[in-house]
């Protein structure tokens, strides 16, 4: 019932469509392109070569900046202070310098693909000017090719902040132990039950809908002199949000209920079973800690409201409790990222 | 405002197409029941099965089955202590695995306005198999007393010259002819001082009664009875339904319809 990734921009896919964007509206401004090509030499002057080797050069990198960003845009390379490109043989490393602070990428490139090289650093300088969403991510993520612009090999800066590989994957299965505590309110009697219970999520957004099962068996009642076994299945359906928040990722869930319960009396002189349904809203916080494999332990509460709990009734007496409005849980638990 | 009378219509509604089981309905766990006479079948049926339920055959053309007046079902028994001279009347009984102690219970109607000078019990316990034979093995009644203004005022009354008539509860327990009321007693039955009495009243605790001989003989025989020792020509008729026998209390909310 918890735990969630953050959910994480492609980094590759974000970059493809921009790639793909200012790619076609910089062939269609190739011709302005080119009779502006003192402004390319402006940037040119910007970057600067930490090595040697040439690969790619500062002259290919600010011809396919100036080349990739939209005519209309072109003030924000007033912004750029300054690139520094290290080739360091089989891969390079980028540091792009704005109004706004530093971003820095090392790329695999043991091709030494240099046309390649000088496109990619471009479309790293574009994104880092012009966010695609306001912001570039602090961190890379795998690096799908676009057929247009085949990237590097990717290499990750830092790990701390890199999202998991499996969070982007799209189903999430959850395992959990859970106690629950009926409350004793509005006359009902207070009961207390451990089980355990299954939940599917399906989805990468940040609200993802989920459906889930629980079972437990070991609940004990005491009510009105009555004593006895009770055993509840619940169903839920609902929808949740999760978040990150720090080195956390968060959840916050609501469900629509159905909980089928079967009380047995144990201290009546002839006890029997009975079954019955009820309808009930359920809100759980969740709170998992962030994985690179595809298991992920999570914690979670939940609070319950049955707005119509069942009775329990016996003979000759007649009711001699209600079973509880809220219940509170507890759950600890695995998720399987699949 | 949504009431709960709503939701529950909602629930219901949800439910009923997801399953019979019901929403909010209650769950029936079990019965503490070890002996019930509802008289539905229009005869003595569940008390004759014991074949101690009449200790005086000669009680039989007394007591029957009514069906013009019932708490709750098809007939309610009958018991009617006949115009007589002598202290008495009829009793009709159970004794057919009774614990030392249980709760008996009974719902009574007195369905008319008799002038009862003496006392009048409706309820009793005796013990069977006397450990001295020449006693009646009588060991408590459940009795009631006619006031002034027609009502009568229940009491227990031991057949022990120890206890004898307990004190009146305060405020007194107040029955009134024509409409149903309630008693249960919890009963434990003892040759020594061990045994206990508790009557409520419509659910209301009205004696308690500890630390006291309630038997003199081996086991509890439950009775309804119309007894009385009024000399005169006029016949008691007192009605009695839904008689339990039960290791927990049946009030205040008896259930004897099974859900």
């Amino acid at each position: 019932m918890l735990g969630h990734n953050v959910p994480v921009m492609n980094w590759a896919a974000r970059m493809g469509r921009a790639l793909q964007l200012v790619t076609g509206i910089g062939l269609a401004l190739g011709e302005a392109n080119a009779r502006a090509s003192d402004d390319g030499q402006a940037i040119e002057q910007r970057i600067r070569m930490q090595s040697g080797n040439l690969c790619p050069t500062a002259a290919a990198v600010a011809a396919e900046t100036w080349g990739l960003t939209p005519a209309h845009r072109r003030a924000v390379l007033d912004e750029l202070r300054e690139v520094q490109i290290e080739d360091l043989g089989a891969a390079y490393r980028i540091v792009v310098t704005t109004a706004k602070g530093t971003k820095e990428r090392i790329y695999q490139g043991p091709e030494r693909d240099c046309e390649k090289r000088a496109r990619f650093v471009a479309v790293f300088v574009v994104l880092t000017l012009m966010p695609p969403e306001g912001h570039l991510p602090d961190a890379a993520v795998t690096e799908t090719p676009s057929p247009a612009t085949p990237p590097p090999s990717p290499e990750t800066s830092k790990p701390n902040l890199v999202p998991n590989l499996a969070a982007e994957r799209l189903f999430r299965l959850e395992l959990a132990a859970m106690s629950e505590q009926g409350i004793q309110l509005d006359g009902a009697n207070g009961i207390r039950y451990f089980g355990g219970s299954l939940r599917a999520l399906m989805g990468r957004g940040v609200f993802t809908p989920a459906l889930g099962v629980s079972y437990a068996a070991l609940g004990h009642f005491d009510t009105g002199g009555v004593q006895g076994d009770l055993a509840r299945a619940a169903a839920h359906a609902g929808l949740r949000a999760r978040v990150r928040a720090s080195d956390w990722e968060l959840g916050a869930e609501v469900d629509a209920v159905v909980v089928t319960s079967r009380a047995t009396a144990t201290s009546l002189l002839h006890p029997t079973s009975d079954n019955g349904i009820e309808l009930g809203v359920e809100a759980a916080l969740l709170v998992a800690l962030p994985t690179k494999i595809f298991v992920q332990p999570f914690l979670a509460t939940s609070v319950r409201w049955i707005p119509v709990p069942h009775g329990l009734t016996a003979q000759p007496r007649g009711e001699v409790g209600v079973l509880p409005h809220l219940w509170i849980g507890a759950s600890a638990g695995i998720a399987l990222r699949l | 405002m949504i009431s709960v009378a709503t939701l529950r219509r909602g629930c219901w509604a949800l439910v009923g197409t997801l399953s019979a089981g019901g929403c909010g309905n209650s769950l029936y766990v079990g019965s503490d029941l070890i002996w019930s006479a509802r008289h539905d079948s229009g005869d003595l049926a569940e008390w004759s099965s014991d074949p101690e339920s009449l200790l005086d055959p000669a009680d039989a053309a007394n007591i029957r089955v009514s069906k013009a007046q019932v708490h709750r079902g098809l007939g309610a028994l009958s018991m009617t202590r006949p115009a007589m001279s002598a202290e008495g009347g009829p009793a009709i009984g159970h004794a057919a695995d009774l614990p030392d102690e249980a709760y008996y219970g009974a719902w009574f109607l007195l369905p008319q306005d008799y002038t009862v000078e003496t006392y009048w019990t409706v309820l009793q316990f005796r013990s069977l198999e006397p450990t001295d034979p020449d006693i009646s093995g009588r060991a408590t009644d459940l009795r009631l007393r006619r006031l002034p203004d027609g009502r009568f005022v229940a009491y227990v009354f031991q057949h022990n010259d120890g206890y004898l008539q307990a004190p009146l509860s305060d405020p007194p327990p107040l029955v009134q002819v024509g409409r149903w009321f309630h008693l249960e007693v919890f009963f434990r039955h003892a040759t020594d001082t061990t045994g206990k009495i508790r009557v409520w009243l419509d659910g209301r605790l009205v004696y308690d009664l500890p630390d006291r001989k309630t038997g003199v003989g081996l086991r509890p025989w439950f009775g309804i009875c119309s007894e009385s020792d009024d000399a005169d020509a006029v016949a008691f008729e007192v009605l009695a339904d839904d008689i339990t026998i039960s290791r927990s209390r049946a009030t205040p909310d008896q259930m004897l319809d099974l859900p």
